[in-house]
């Protein structure tokens, strides 16, 4: 437990903000963002720092926070995305030759990574999965986290796992169907 | 992107199963142990700058605090002028409904008794000076206080001279006119 009258910026933000900028990194893909959202948590912090109770950990109360950042901005994210896809449309019917809006900018490092494939799940998963995988929390902490019991956090990192595999084994199958090269079976008859 | 086969090995979970890491067949765990190592790895690749973004944190809740005060001030600012104003407009309603009678419409020669002394000293052309002096004598304030009764009573004399003459011109009037 915290001691709630010693919290101040300058601590929480020695002690706590490597781990939530990497879980940001994890979730998000890019470092512009992680280094975004990680600053709005502890910005956060700073504001509501009076409503931590200290009836749980301080990092837990801050993987909260990042959490319902990442949320928000996701949705923001979606109507921009929408917003350009609109424009480029518009712009294609005027035969404008316009630069791809929608290009990632998501790093390769990341998209390498498995946390791609983590972001296309459901939300809940995706967040039990990073709590779990990535910054090592109990299970009764991740539950703290998202506020729901720990039979829910067992069955969302098992079922994220499950989609997840099956989302690498269906993209397995996909990449084997394409020929390696497209004169392949001529080479051989050569 | 591929996951490694030699994982694939372990036994399988029935749907709805719910299983610690301890319990994850074979390739769930093995999928669980690649999501910490790509963690790491993820984070030896993109370090954060704690140092840097703490100083960005202090230096923008520093700021993000000033600009509250100075939304703050600029709204208190706002509403003592709105409330000045209100305050203004109040005195000033006040005054004018203070004064008793007042006429609405200054050519208005319907309603005589609702007529301000103004109004009826000049219909019927008795000077301004006296009738000014007696309201400033009567209650200091500007002559739109005084009712025509007011002004009757005080100078009568002059008002019935001057409705003598009035009522003799109109004599005359008809007389020429038959």
């Amino acid at each position: 437990m915290v001691n709630v009258e010693k919290l101040d910026i300058n601590q929480a933000s020695e002690e706590h903000f490597a781990r939530i900028h990497r879980a940001a990194l994890v979730l998000t893909g890019n470092p512009w963002d992680a280094d975004d959202l990680a600053q709005e948590t502890f910005l956060m912090f700073a504001r509501k720092a009076d409503r931590f109770e200290g009836r749980s950990s301080l990092y837990t109360w801050l993987y909260g926070i990042l959490l319902n950042l990442v949320r928000r901005e996701r949705r923001s994210w979606g109507v921009r995305r929408d917003k350009l896809r609109i424009l480029w449309d518009n712009e294609s019917q005027h035969g404008k030759n316009i630069p791809a809006a929608e290009t990632s900018i998501e790093v390769t490092e990341w998209k390498r990574s498995l946390w791609s494939y983590v972001a296309r799940l459901p939300e809940g998963q995706r967040d039990a999965l990073v709590l779990r995988f990535s910054e090592h929390l109990a299970y009764d902490e991740i539950a703290e986290v998202m506020g729901c019991p720990l039979g829910t956090v067992k069955s969302r990192i098992f079922h994220g796992l499950a989609s997840l595999r099956e989302m690498l084994s269906r993209e397995e199958t996909d990449l084997q169907d394409v020929p390696k090269h497209p004169f392949e079976d001529l080479t051989n008859v050569i | 992107m591929s996951f490694d086969a030699k994982h694939n090995d372990g036994a399988g979970a029935a749907p709805g199963d719910v299983l610690l890491d301890d319990g994850l067949p074979g390739d769930l765990a093995a999928l669980a142990q690649q999501l910490s190592d790509d963690a790491v790895r993820l984070t030896d690749s993109y370090p954060a700058d704690a140092e840097r973004l703490a100083h960005n944190v202090r230096r923008r809740s520093f700021w993000r605090d000033a600009t509250l005060l100075r939304y703050g001030a600029l709204a208190a600012s706002l509403l003592m002028m709105i409330g000045g104003g209100l305050w203004i407009a109040g005195q000033f309603a006040e005054n004018s409904a203070g004064g008793g009678s007042v006429a609405t419409k200054p050519n208005d020669t319907s309603d005589e008794s609702s007529k301000t002394a103004k109004e009826n000293v000049s219909d019927v052309g008795v000077p301004m000076r006296p009738v000014l002096a007696i309201d400033q004598a009567r209650t200091g304030d500007p002559i739109n206080r005084l009712t025509a009764e007011d002004v009757l009573k005080m100078t009568g004399p002059q008002l019935d001279a001057y409705g003598d003459i009035r009522a003799e011109e109109s004599e005359t009037m008809e007389s020429i006119s038959f």
